[in-house]
């Protein structure tokens, strides 16, 4: 075994690839060899050397401000969005993106026939596209201190991407959106650009003496009903195909939905 | 009766206007709550597979009008009941913050006349917009009949605003809707046309080469030709219906010219569409109009009805045509008995109008192979290219874009794709299958420089590729299955009635 077989290995976070992305570009102007890149959360090979890259944000923000410039932000933001997919093998795929918008331009990205260039691409759009459907399935239920709570459980990491589509649509509502699968929220407080919260949970409401308080606001289940009820009767009985229906909308969302998760 | 059993009664008599989009609109959050996402958002899919987008609703369901494809018809006997205006304002905010819908579409059984009745939808905008500072996507319905001053009202409140032709002939209208006539639905048609900024289009009988003689036997008064001419093949003439000076200006010159280069041929929809800026910022009616008919209600063929959906989008800038299949809704004699609605019809007839938007087809290709109506096996795209073998096999690497449009297993995004890739590299088979080209369909029709796609080895079982000229044996594999899917659907419901 020889050190260039040796694996870059950076922490699994954005940042964190954006550094092991320098680091990789600059061993391969020093020997002409771009280096493999794997996150620390994905498995070892038996005979894999891994060299940590430390995550550095200043030197994330450097070479995504050096791309940028090269090639154009909406090339960053593709590779963040294919990022957010947390597909797998994405990471790596954007090692080699990245290092050919590197050395071509934002042009690169255009090769669809390059397996890696299609699979960040797909990946970008595959975020988005759930970005967009989340913004017509999250859920706001009324709590009883009058703020907003919605709960989803999407396959790609995109709440970055909800943010400012819920800020100007309700700038006066305290409104929260929570990432059940990762643990992750964006927090929106009245007429004030919103926020990214990690290791969020929602707690229970207590009294002072402990006693437990009604989480919902007094008018919601009765609400709730009332658009189940509309979502019943607005289908037409003689064209019922729910094959369609789990394909414009996947059976994986309906938990959060209270038209379809029935009490 | 409680708001819950009203939603459940306005909503079912609301539920077969077909149009839920939300699209066309980019209104800003000015204080207030909501705004409007100009792609649109859809909210859910009811049971039926169509997406809820909007509370639809009647804000009531009597209605003075006899129309024999309604449920709401006055001879029908259903329960009968209204909104009070604030319930159902206060019902919109309530599911609006919790990001149930996108916005609502009012519409309302005719109750007095057509413009008391349009009064009362306006009011309930009104006070949304104002009061509430409601941000949020509006569709309104027209009434027919009501009068121009107020379908220019409801311009100013909502994003959309729409009339439904209903059915597609002037005299299935006065069979079967004797309370409409054409002049009621294409006069606020034209003013909704001029109110987002679009002139309509004169409308003359027998333009255009090859145009069929009129169908429409009935004497035409001078007032009402232009309207019956919408229902003609190749009716429309690229000229302003009205010359005063204010519509003058609102032409674009550069549409004339470009349409008058072609002497009497009509631009396809797409051309049209593409020549007529748009604005969703507008202050008026920024999401434009829409019209719907109702399929399988009456005699009419996929000729005719598409030929009236091409008129109106050249005509009027429709945003969209929608089909809506006829449920049968209890027996009146002048409407056929059907086992179910026609649903593979109407499937077909939305594949063509995809066609005319996104594909540059026009009514008269759509439908050149002589038959009056669509191929209930194949779409429509691979039916034109079967009987347009001469024009193939396209060249991906060489191909416009338009001509790309035209093969069947390509889209506007994946021809997109192609045009983008093949600059830095020369496309293969392989890779067309991995940028989105369902290679099932466009294997027979294209080839990359020179070399016939249909060469390359299937995934899994191979295919023996039938020659280019037997199109026999690609009509059997080029199939979509619609009506193995569909049609089962109509049939298990004529079991069950």
């Amino acid at each position: 075994m020889n050190i260039d077989d040796s694996v870059l290995e950076y922490d699994g976070s954005f940042p964190g690839l954006l550094c092991a992305v320098a680091e990789a570009l600059n061993e391969e102007a020093s020997c002409g060899r771009l280096p493999a890149v794997r996150s620390e959360k994905a498995l070892c090979g038996l005979f894999e050397d891994r060299r940590p890259v430390v995550r550095d944000e200043a030197r994330a923000a450097s070479l995504w401000k050096r791309l940028a410039r090269r090639a154009g932000e909406e090339v960053m933001f593709t590779a963040l969005d294919a990022y957010s997919s947390d597909r797998e093998g994405v990471d790596e795929a954007l090692v080699l993106a990245l290092s050919r918008v590197w050395h071509q331009g934002g042009g690169a990205l255009n090769e669809l026939g390059d397996p890696s260039i299609l699979l960040v691409e797909q990946a970008a759009t595959c975020t988005r596209a759930e970005a967009h459907l989340m913004k017509g399935l999250v859920r706001f239920s009324e709590l009883s201190d009058g703020s907003w709570y919605a709960s989803i459980r999407p396959e790609c990491s995109l709440l970055h991407l909800l943010g400012d589509h819920f800020s100007q649509r309700f700038p006066d509502m305290r409104w929260l959106i929570h990432d059940r699968r990762r643990a992750k929220a964006i927090l929106h407080e009245r007429q004030r650009p919103w926020t990214l919260v990690e290791g969020f949970e929602l707690n229970e409401p207590k009294a002072e003496d402990g006693q437990a308080l009604p989480l919902y606001s007094e008018q919601e289940s009765s609400l709730r009903a009332a658009w189940a009820r509309y979502f019943d009767s607005v289908a037409i009985a003689e064209r019922t195909n729910p094959r369609l229906q789990a394909n414009h909308m996947p059976k994986k969302y309906w938990p959060d939905l209270p038209e379809l998760a029935r009490e | 009766m409680d708001t819950s059993d009203k939603i459940a009664i306005l909503a079912d008599a609301a539920k077969y206007d077909a149009s839920c989009s939300t699209s066309g609109s980019a209104r800003v959050n000015k204080g207030g709550i909501g705004n409007a996402a100009v792609g649109g958002i859809c909210h859910s899919w009811s049971a039926d597979g169509r997406c809820v987008a909007l509370l639809k609703v009647l804000l009531s369901n009597a209605c003075a009008y006899d129309c024999a494809y309604c449920v709401n018809r006055r001879s029908n006997d259903i329960a009968r009941t209204g909104f009070e205006p604030e319930e159902l304002i206060k019902l919109i905010m309530d599911f609006y913050r919790r990001n149930y819908i996108e916005g609502a579409l009012l519409s309302s059984g005719v109750l007095g006349c057509p413009d008391r009745t349009m009064e009362r939808l306006i009011a309930v905008a009104k006070t949304l917009r104002t009061r509430e500072r409601f941000h949020g996507y509006l569709h309104l319905k027209a009434i027919p009949g009501s009068s121009d001053e107020l379908v220019l009202e409801a311009a100013r409140w909502a994003d959309r605003v729409s009339v439904n032709i209903e059915l597609p002939s002037a005299k299935s209208l006065a069979a079967v809707a004797p309370e409409k006539s054409p002049a009621s639905i294409f006069k606020p048609m034209r003013v909704l046309a001029r109110a987002s900024g679009f002139e309509p289009k004169r409308l003359t009988l027998g333009l255009g080469s090859g145009a069929p003689a009129p169908r429409l036997l009935e004497a035409v008064s001078p007032a009402e030709s232009e309207e019956k001419a919408l229902y003609q093949a190749g009716a429309v003439k690229d000229c302003p219906s009205h010359a005063d000076t204010e519509a003058q200006a609102m032409y674009k010159p550069d549409a004339v010219k470009a349409a008058s280069s072609q002497a009497y041929e009509l631009p396809t929809v797409m051309q049209a569409r593409k020549l007529r800026p748009r604005n969703p910022q507008s202050s008026l009616l920024p999401a434009g109009q829409t019209t719907q008919m109702v399929i399988g209600a009456s005699p009419e063929s996929d000729r005719d009805i598409l030929v009236l959906a091409e008129n109106l989008y050249l005509a009027y800038d429709v945003r969209r045509v929608y089909y809506s299949a006829y449920v049968p809704t209890g027996a009146d004699p002048r409407v056929p008995a059907l086992a179910g609605p026609p649903l593979l019809r109407e499937h077909r007839l939305y594949q063509a109008d995809w066609l005319f938007r996104f594909y540059g087809f026009a009514a008269s290709e759509v439908l050149d192979g002589g038959s009056p109506n669509l191929d209930a096996e194949l779409d429509p795209k691979c039916a034109w290219a079967l009987r347009n073998l001469q024009r193939f096999p396209v060249d991906v690497n060489t191909a416009e874009y338009l001509e790309l449009l035209r093969v069947p297993g390509i889209g506007p995004k994946s021809a997109m794709r192609i045009v983008r890739a093949r600059r830095q590299a020369a496309l293969t088979p392989e890779s067309l299958g991995r940028i989105g080209v369902v290679m099932k369909r466009a294997r027979w029709f294209l080839c990359c420089s020179g070399v016939p796609a249909f060469d390359t080895p299937a995934r899994g079982a191979a295919i023996r590729a039938p020659s280019i000229d037997n199109p026999a044996a690609l009509r059997a594999l080029l199939g979509d299955g619609a009506s193995s899917t569909l049609l089962p659907l109509q049939k298990e419901f004529s079991f069950s009635s």
